[in-house]
């Protein structure tokens, strides 16, 4: 994961330094535990956390990672743990 | 009116999972099983058996596969004394039923996802997620 990539990629969704490091820690953190790639079939790069995120239909950084979180639960189920309930 | 829900079906058992929660939890409802073919979903060495493929063929055995398969569906549940419609549309799968459930009067999606082999649990799972993203009705995820 490259985190360069991705703090600059989350900056465009507006959020402050604080909530793209969260977000940014919490996609290290799934990219970390396989679980993504073993569920979709795609290596989770900061280029596919960006796209991912600009399909949300609004929010800043923490708000886009949480509703994808939310969609990838929904659909596969355990991704609870990756939710941002808070930062800072 | 009753509600409508939308089932996307194949022959998989996650969807068959999908039919049996939509019809014990809406068993008032009309079910549509929807049956998206892919038509880049060609069979297993198609091209490589070194036959000329056609793709009318292609098209027409999968044709032929899909209402084979939303009628048994059809006996299945109207034996069950529910209501049942079909459909088949063609196109890639979770942009197809989003496009149906937008375009008819559907009021739920019941989708089946989490497949138990590798190939159809990425699969199955990633349409549902996105139909989840997009889809202009409440979705239920059978997981």
């Amino acid at each position: 994961m490259d985190d360069k990539a991705l703090l600059a990629g989350l900056e465009t969704f507006g959020g402050d330094a604080e909530a793209c490091r969260a977000v940014a820690r919490h996609a290290r953190d799934l990219a970390d535990s396989g679980r993504y790639v073993a569920d979709a079939g795609v290596e989770l790069t900061a280029e596919h956390v960006v796209v991912q995120l600009a399909d949300a239909p609004d929010g800043g950084p923490v708000e886009r990672w949480n509703w994808w979180i939310g969609s990838l639960d929904l659909a596969f189920g355990g991704y609870a743990e990756f939710r941002i309930r808070r930062f800072g | 009116m009753a509600l409508n829900v939308l089932v996307p079906v194949d022959d998989s058992e996650p969807a068959s999972d999908a039919l049996e929660f939509a019809t014990d939890h809406h068993s008032d409802a009309t079910i549509t099983a929807l049956h998206v073919v892919d038509p880049t979903d060609f069979p297993v060495g198609g091209f490589e058996s070194g036959v000329m493929t056609d793709i009318d063929q292609i098209r027409e055995n999968q044709e032929g596969h899909a209402e084979a398969l939303l009628e048994d569906v059809r006996e299945r549940l109207t034996d069950r004394g529910i209501d049942v419609e079909t459909a088949i549309e063609f196109g890639k799968p979770s942009n197809a039923i989003v496009e149906y459930a937008d375009e008819h009067d559907v009021d739920l999606v019941t989708i089946g996802s989490h497949g138990r082999t590798g190939a159809s649990r990425v699969l199955l799972g990633s349409v549902a997620e996105t139909v989840v993203r997009r889809s202009p009705v409440p979705v239920t995820v059978v997981r």
